[in-house]
């Protein structure tokens, strides 16, 4: 066959450009310019508008599924030598820049209100906030040399993200930080290039590395020393070492002799040892193997937490702390020639392993599924405190899509993302096996998971029966309240058992260009007896408080109902805690998926899923209350998403679209013992109630309706990018 | 689990066999040699270990009309995640939807073994050509974004046309190059295919190729031309990660190599050697080693590396 002359010219031509050009620009002060155009519009009928994201925790940043706006991300890169080459990026933010802004100016100046310092929100700061005001700053610069010496590759000396060393101790920076650390670091490799190292030291972040997602008021010093040695002596064995070590100092307050220099001392620090070793006798097995140590202490002189009590805020758990966590897994490919394979992983991870800069979200360290997006926070709607004014459901009542990904980190970030993205939740204690097989038949691709989880952290009062209850070094954050919450690690009482079964088919129906049909069954059977010993019960038969050690009782949180009338009821407000069972767990969670994908031309993909979820939850009775703190979720759940996507693209221009709808009912059971009460016009306004709905009041005065939920919750994001 | 586990029916239809048809031929490729001339270095991040690129086998079956080629790699596929991989959160799982995203498979099929008929151009970014022994008629390229990376070929070769008319002494008029370009979709689907029935098992990847394309299965007494190398899924989207090197656009979804060691591309490239192919495991004909074939090229004179075909009924 002979080519006809426009291929061959085509192809040619295509080709042999690219002989004639160089892999990075030649030497000298040539400045490489390219850029991007992130756009993206945002619609939902939650109405909220407080910035470009669907979600955020972080107070006053705001969040909103409702926006239209652009960032800008200008891409620099030059040689200036052989031995030396700079990259830089500047880009604006999405943040409240919203193209309704108009530009970015006016709006409200916080510094001359009274008081001063109120939140901006939504862009109403104009440009007196920098969040708003369409301002563009430096995101990364970093100077990269490669000294031509025969034991170092290079060193890089700016931005960096991070990803060179693993998840579990100094985790790879999300992609929208991907430049926020800046650090030096050191490449290369000895014998004969069997033995490779990078050695590192990162500034630490003071916006969430140490106690309390800080690092203290002497921060300029705080930094990661980390090495890894890296083993590659042929193809059938590897071996990694790994060692980090974290120092958060502070000026030495007890220092008062100014005159020679001052004294610091640790706030926090944080040290992890690592090895992992890989073993691949040959193409049928691969063994995989994963130990790590850490050890963590907080020094309150400088103002750490000490203890926590059921609702604590921290990346890391109070006080001194060491402890490990380990992984192994073996993959079996295809061992009895049918097409089927076996992966199978074992996990340990310890309650208190610890490493400040583990990755904290786009990384999965098990190969479980975990849980889903769709529920994020305890509430039956995703809402966090419900039970109290003023904390609507933030991400909504459709949560994130997809499974969880799991993080070895109390430092769970899904700050500032989008209701397509994936959930990151803590996996923080969980020890267990995950057997996961994938066959074919035909046409028909399985894959199936089993993991039994078993817990470090089930134990009676945060595992020291001789301290209050309000006294734990365990942040637990939201808590282990409703179907799922996702930064959550501890609880007070605690005997919880989880499984999880998947079976996922991938078809691919002879239609047009081809039909994907895929789907799955997903069950998690998660039973937690959370209180397991009757002397931790709060109170006595007689009514008196009962101690679990001298002068410690759970009735400091399981305190006792008073006695109220209500319609001419009369009884408790709450069923009083007075059996093991009243804060038992039990669920079953069911989640059946269908959906179908289709390549319309080489340029137009879309699909369309289904999900529905049908969660059966026990969690707890009026006695529990959700620790007081959050909705009840306790009763039937009914959840369906349905989801649109659509991905075309031209050139260097790509455009997307995700809608979803989100539709169902929880139909709530808090059990019985308490006498029901009834919405006010100030409980109905502020809970979006029918006034004289029936509900009741928990210890703190929360409200938990008794009313069957209905939701829907639409929302779609639109996107454009475009290179130029 | 209360509930019927249905790992055990996944377990019980494993005593079923799994489909198979004849097995046309099979390359073998040596272990350990996913290495390119025997100095490159994997990128040093968590995404890339040596054994993900290298290619053990490449064997073919009849199935149907058409061809089910299976590639075995000493380790375990890459399976794309939720890690996310634009400012907009996109995921990789939703752009690399075909189960893997680090490999890319390209074969280059002497189909009427007559030397100098057909190409010895291969893809761009390959930097590599083919003995004009071998020069071929069809290719076949597994990628991870399959339509993508047809529609970005067409655009470059479209473009190549273009540049090749603003040359000053261009012979290509007017009338000839919109017939040339107006040929090139057809072309391409005429000579290239680039598979999207995939399979990811394990450590093998499965891809169909119909009779339509082969005009029937494939035959062990053509030539093939097989190499490896790390796939860039995100080239066309993403700047951030080429940062203005250079290679943001012109190569065809392929992570390049240089001097030193990366986390965004292979290290171990020669200092100056602009067209040092970045291919990481090539299946060779006896009597030929890998890693000198792939240093054989010369910068200075623009002459590239140049492979040859394996004939598996040689």
């Amino acid at each position: 066959m002979r080519f006809n002359r426009g291929f061959a010219i085509a192809l040619l031509a295509v080709a042999s450009v690219l002989t004639a050009l160089p892999v990075f620009a030649a030497d000298g002060q040539t400045l490489l310019i390219t850029g991007e155009d992130y756009t993206k519009w945002l619609w939902g009928n939650q109405r909220t508008d407080g910035s470009l994201y669907n979600f955020t925790s972080i107070p006053g940043e705001g969040y909103g599924d409702n926006g239209q706006g652009t960032e800008i991300n200008f891409l620099l890169a030059s040689k200036p030598s052989k031995y030396v080459e700079v990259t830089g990026r500047i880009q604006s933010r999405f943040s409240q820049n919203q193209w309704t802004n108009f530009g970015g100016f006016g709006g409200r100046n916080p510094a001359f209100e009274d008081p001063p310092g109120g939140p901006c929100v939504g862009g109403d700061c104009g440009e007196f906030d920098p969040r708003s005001n369409e301002y563009i700053k430096q995101r990364g610069l970093t100077v990269r040399i490669t000294p031509g010496y025969r034991f170092v590759d290079s060193a890089t000396i700016g931005s960096t993200d991070l990803g060179m060393f693993d998840a579990w101790t100094i985790g790879k920076v999300r992609y929208i930080d991907r430049d926020n650390a800046k650090a030096v670091l050191l490449q290369g490799a000895v014998a004969g290039r069997k033995l490779g190292y990078d050695l590192i030291r990162v500034s630490l972040p003071r916006l969430w590395a140490g106690p309390s997602f800080n690092t203290g008021d002497y921060t300029a010093a705080d930094g990661a020393y980390g090495l890894q040695l890296r083993l590659n002596p042929n193809q059938y064995f590897d071996l990694v070492g790994i060692v980090e070590r974290v120092t958060d100092q502070e000026v030495d307050v007890t220092d008062r002799d100014f005159d020679d220099g001052r004294d610091v001392d640790f706030r926090f620090k944080n040290n992890v040892y690592g090895v992992k070793l890989g073993v691949h006798p040959s193409g049928m097995i691969d063994l995989r193997g994963t130990a790590y140590f850490s050890e963590a202490e907080s020094n309150p002189t400088f103002g750490t937490p000490t203890g926590f009590g059921t609702s604590g805020f921290s990346p890391v758990v109070a006080g001194k702390q060491d402890d490990e966590a380990y992984k192994a897994n073996i993959d079996l490919n295809d061992p009895f020639g049918v097409g089927l394979n076996f992966n199978i992983e074992y996990f340990d991870i310890g309650a208190a392993y610890t490493s400040i800069l583990a990755a904290r979200r786009e990384v999965d360290v098990l190969l479980t599924e975990g849980s889903d997006g769709a529920f994020a926070w305890p509430g039956p709607d995703n809402s966090a405190f419900g039970v109290f004014p003023g904390n609507p459901t933030r991400i909504g009542y459709g949560g994130w899509q997809g499974p969880a990904q799991q993080v070895a980190t109390l430092n769970v970030d899904n700050e500032f993302t989008d209701f397509e993205e994936s959930m990151a939740e803590s996996v923080i204690g969980w020890k267990g096996i995950t057997i996961a097989p994938t066959w074919t038949i035909g046409d028909l691709d399985l894959s199936a998971e089993y993991s039994m989880i078993d817990y470090n952290t089930n134990w009676q009062a945060w595992g020291q029966a001789d301290r209050p209850l309000d006294q734990s070094p365990y942040p637990n954050h939201e808590s282990d309240a409703g179907v799922n919450s996702y930064r959550n690690a501890y609880a007070p009482f605690q005997d919880k058992e989880t499984k999880i079964a998947v079976l996922r088919g991938k078809y691919l129906l002879d239609v047009g260009k081809g039909v994907e049909i895929f789907g799955k069954i997903k069950m998690i059977d998660e039973q937690d007896d959370r209180m397991t010993d009757a002397r931790f019960l709060p109170y006595n038969a007689d009514g008196s408080v009962r101690f679990y050690s001298p002068g410690n009782s759970s009735s400091s949180i399981y305190f006792a109902p008073p006695t109220i009338t209500v319609n001419g009821v009369t009884g408790f407000q709450w069923k009083p805690f007075d059996s093991l069972s009243d804060d038992d767990r039990d669920m079953d969670y069911k989640l059946y998926q269908l959906g179908a994908g289709y390549q319309v031309t080489d340029n137009v993909y879309g699909s369309i899923t289904y999900e529905k979820y049908d969660v059966d939850l026990q969690d707890g009775n009026t006695a529990f209350q959700a620790y007081q703190l959050h909705n009840m979720a306790s009763g039937q759940h009914d959840k369906n998403k349905l989801m649109l996507h659509a991905r075309y693209v031209i050139g260097g221009a790509e455009f997307g679209a995700n809608y979803e709808y989100n539709w169902g009912e929880f139909d709530p059971d808090f059990g019985g013992g308490f006498v029901t009460q009834f919405a006010d016009a100030d409980t109905a306004k502020n809970f979006g109630v029918p006034v004289g709905s029936p509900g009741f009041r928990g210890r703190f005065g929360g409200w938990n309706s008794l009313i069957t939920r209905d939701f829907k919750q639409q929302r779609m994001k639109v996107f454009m990018k475009v290179r130029f | 689990m209360r509930k019927v586990f249905p790992l055990a029916l996944v377990l019980l239809v494993a005593a079923i066999p799994a489909f198979a048809g004849k097995t046309l031929f099979k390359l073998t490729d040596p272990r350990g040699d996913d290495h390119g001339d025997g100095n490159l270095i994997y990128p040093l991040n968590e995404e890339l270990d040596p054994g993900d690129l290298d290619l053990l086998s490449l064997t073919a079956e009849a199935d149907g009309d058409g061809t089910l080629f299976e590639a075995t790699f000493a380790r375990p596929v890459r399976v794309p995640g939720q890690e996310v991989i634009d400012d907009l959160g996109t995921r990789l799982d939703t752009v690399a939807r075909f189960g893997f995203y680090t490999i890319n498979l390209d074969i280059y099929i002497d189909t009427d073994r007559t030397p100098g008929s057909g190409t010895v151009s291969m893809l761009p970014g390959r930097l590599a050509t083919i003995d004009p022994s071998s020069a071929w008629e069809k290719a076949i390229i597994l990628t991870p974004r399959p339509h993508e990376a047809r529609g970005e070929l067409k655009r470059m070769m479209e473009l190549a046309i273009k540049d090749e008319m603003r040359k000053d002494d261009s012979s290509l008029e007017e009338d000839q190059a919109a017939a040339m370009r107006a040929q090139i979709p057809t072309n391409v689907d005429e000579r290239i295919f680039f598979p999207s029935k995939i399979r990811v098992r394990g450590n093998k990847i499965s891809f169909f190729v119909p009779g339509s394309f082969l005009n029937g299965p494939a035959k062990d007494t053509w030539s093939y031309v097989v190499a490896v190398s790390g796939a860039n899924v995100l080239q066309s989207f993403d700047l951030a990660r080429a940062l203005g090197r250079g290679d943001k656009d012109e190569a065809l979804m392929i992570l390049p190599i240089s001097p030193g060691s990366w986390t965004d591309r292979f290290g171990g490239g020669r200092e100056n050697a602009a067209i040092q192919p970045p291919l990481v495991d090539v299946v060779v004909p006896e009597g030929r080693k890998q890693e000198t074939l792939l240093t054989e090229f010369n910068q200075r004179r623009k002459e590239p590396v140049i492979l040859f075909g394996v004939v598996p009924k040689g």
